[in-house]
């Protein structure tokens, strides 16, 4: 046969099915009809879960700027208290150089509310015309299982109803019922008329419409027959770009399925790391208690000792990290951990000459001493009223720092990058609870002062804001390294209220980790 | 009539009336592509439903790029092959040796030979060469495409379709016979 003949015997095919039209029954309309209104209200019940993949990104913005809101709100607190503060020192008629509400009354927040866009849906059709082309027998079985336990049920009631025609008229069938093997797992009966009434089919049609009116083929009653304006297949079939390749249309797999598959299993993981910083102690001498106790006293040396000072430098610090996390959805996860920080920072303050005592004393060691509940380090009732007990002379120090915390983080993660990926970025915000462990410093002498304990000026429990990004290598299915940025800032001075200074600590770290996921 | 952009939009907004509007408009072409691919009309009612659901549900993916008859078509043909994998009627599509045509194009010829009877000719195929006649013969699928997408070798394609042109050609011969007697 040559090739043009082959070419003869498929156009006969074609042109005889080319404009096949058949009226199929009403009833698969109202099938139809019944599946797009289980579909509406399915969508109904649940319209958060089909929109997540949008309200991520507001789920992310909220949370932003809920800490924010929470960060702008303690800090507002704080200097309502530092502006009052600041007029009664002014009252008190402290030297020019102690203004505490100029250098208080500009707090420097630099907190940037960053506007997240909206971000467009990923492209799933596109993903799942790939899937749909190669029929991947997970998805492609899956889909379909539904659909066919459905139509299976549906079709046995309309066996039911064609058998119930058929009752009515016996005569006309009952010769011609053929016995057909069909599929194992169909019911017998079904099976039976099922053959029958496709062989008989056309029959039924015809006898229906003219002798069962009440049962007659609806569509053919129903509203009329609307004009065909699309091309016929043949004509599509010539369509430049058609006649050689059609592509596949893609389905999407049931929603609720992919929602099970995302959101299914939860993730533990548990990590170490070392995390090197900059630590600015964030130091501020004032208070009320510093003007207060100096007033009263009359104590001369608090232009030396005690004046307002807030230039601080970060020193290099570190922390030492031990966190856990459960990632709660693909792209979500908690954390929390353990972390020991230690903070090093330099206060550049003031240092005068104690003439009774023979030794220096600097304003922090001065400010620390008057806030400190539990002991007084140095005699200052023993200096009296003598002015001359203090020289009156004031040299800088630059006085080193040294902070010990136990921070306890509680983050929330987004991964940006999707964290199935070998290599996944995470963005993290939080707040930490900062346990105060103990603070060492440098006193007039350079000898090293070391406040701890019950009734020392810092709070037991302070919290800072935390927000940072990790990235994230996944060496293999346990092991997972980890490179992290980390910004963490104070939500209010972490010293009691009515001390004679207050420290803001800020840090900034880089640091690396190893994960073990369970 | 409405315009069949205006169409597309309202089932895009799941207005029913527009559904409906668009089902009547092609069903019937719909259904007679099910009836190829199906064993009898219970199941090619089965796939019409299943696919035009299929439509309605993904109809913000049509992108115009192309007539609608033809998308609304392409779903209707991958929906009756997802119902043969179902089915597993696919399944028993070994290769087959080559079939030589025996008949000559001229005596094989289908004019004359009613819609009905050409469609009870394709439905008595085998399931695997049912499929691979309609996508090759019918639709114009080349052998490479129709593997792809019945995930099965292109041999067997051309192999299965080699039976189905046979078996046909004998039920019309068959056929050309009773008439002329």
């Amino acid at each position: 046969m040559t090739s043009s003949e082959e070419h003869n015997f498929e156009n006969n095919w074609r042109e005889a099915f080319d404009n096949a039209d058949e009226t199929p029954l009403l009833s698969v309309w109202e099938r139809v009809e019944a599946r797009l209104d289980e579909e509406d209200d399915r969508v109904a019940i649940i319209p958060f879960w089909q929109q997540w993949q949008t309200l991520k990104w507001v789920a992310a913005a909220g949370v932003t700027i809920l800490l924010v809101s929470l960060g702008g709100w303690w800090l507002s607190n704080q200097n309502g208290v530092k502006t009052h503060l600041a007029t009664k020192v002014s009252n008190e008629k402290l030297s020019p150089k102690t203004n505490i509400a100029e250098k208080i009354s500009t707090p420097k927040t630099g907190i940037d509310v960053a506007t997240l866009k909206r971000q467009p849906l990923p492209n799933q059709s596109q993903n799942e015309t790939i899937a749909a082309v190669k029929f991947p027998p997970s998805a492609d079985v899956n889909a379909t299982h539904s659909i066919s336990v459905k139509s299976k049920s549906e079709s046995k009631s309309r066996l039911l109803k064609a058998n119930k025609l058929n009752t009515e008229m016996p005569t006309l069938f009952k010769e011609k019922v053929l016995a057909v093997n069909k599929q194992k797992n169909k019911i017998e009966l079904s099976t039976t008329h099922l053959s029958k009434v496709a062989v008989e089919e056309t029959a039924i049609l015809s006898l229906s419409n003219s002798q069962f009116p009440a049962v007659s083929d609806p569509v053919t009653l129903s509203t009329p027959v609307l004009a065909l304006s699309s091309l016929d297949s043949k004509e599509i079939r010539e369509l430049i770009g058609l006649s050689q390749r059609q592509p596949w249309v893609a389905y999407q797999p049931v929603q609720s399925e992919q929602k099970v598959q995302k959101t299914a299993p939860k993730e533990y993981w548990a990590s170490v790391g070392v995390m090197p910083a900059s630590y600015n102690a964030g130091v501020v001498i004032g208070g009320s208690k510093s003007g207060l106790a100096y007033a009263t006293s009359n104590q001369s040396f608090s232009t030396n000792t005690a004046q307002a000072s807030s230039t601080n430098r970060p020193s290099f610090s570190y922390a030492l990290q031990w966190q856990g996390g459960v990632q709660l959805a693909q792209r979500w996860s908690l954390e929390t951990g353990l972390n020991y920080l230690k903070g090093n920072s330099v206060f550049e303050g003031t240092n005068g000459f104690n003439m009774l005592s023979n030794s220096y004393v600097n304003n922090l060691e001065a400010a620390v001493n008057v806030s400190d509940n539990s002991k007084q380090r140095y005699d200052f009732a023993a200096i009296g009223y003598d002015k001359s007990q203090v020289q009156s002379l004031a040299t800088s120090q630059n006085i080193n720092n040294s902070y010990q915390f136990l921070q306890v983080p509680v983050q929330a993660g987004y991964a940006v990058v999707k964290p199935k990926r070998k290599v996944s970025l995470w963005l993290l915000a939080g707040f930490i609870n900062n346990i105060f462990l103990r603070n060492s410093f440098q006193s007039g002498q350079e000898s090293t002062v070391t406040v701890s304990g019950a009734g020392n000026p810092y709070r037991a429990l302070s919290f800072s804001a935390s927000t940072g990004m990790r990235v994230q290598y996944k060496m293999n299915k346990r092991w997972t390294t980890l490179l992290s940025g980390n910004f963490q800032r104070a939500l209010g001075s972490n010293t009691r209220s009515g001390t004679a200074f207050e420290a803001r600590p800020q840090l900034l770290g880089v640091g690396a980790g190893l994960r073990y996921g369970f | 009539m409405k315009d069949e952009r205006t169409l597309v939009e309202g089932c895009r907004n799941k207005d029913r009336i527009s559904q409906r509007t668009l089902y009547e408009r092609f069903a019937g072409r719909m259904f007679a592509v099910c009836q190829r691919y199906t064993r009898n009309r219970f199941d090619a009612e089965d796939v019409l439903q299943d696919a035009f659901v299929k439509v309605f549900s993904q109809i913000h993916t049509f992108r115009y790029d192309c007539p609608l008859e033809a998308w609304i078509k392409r779903i209707m043909i991958n929906t009756a092959i997802s119902h043969l994998r179902k089915e597993k009627a696919y399944l028993d599509q070994a290769d087959v040796e080559d079939y030589a045509d025996v008949v000559s194009e001229a005596e094989t010829t289908v004019s004359g030979i009613e819609y009905q009877q050409l469609l009870a000719m394709v439905r008595e195929l085998p399931p695997g060469c049912q499929s691979v006649f309609n996508l090759y013969a019918i639709e114009g699928y080349q052998h490479n495409e129709i593997a792809e997408l019945l995930g099965i070798s292109e041999g067997t394609s051309k192999s299965q379709y080699a039976r189905a042109k046979q078996l046909l050609q004998a039920k019309i011969l068959e056929t050309n016979n009773t008439n002329s007697s």
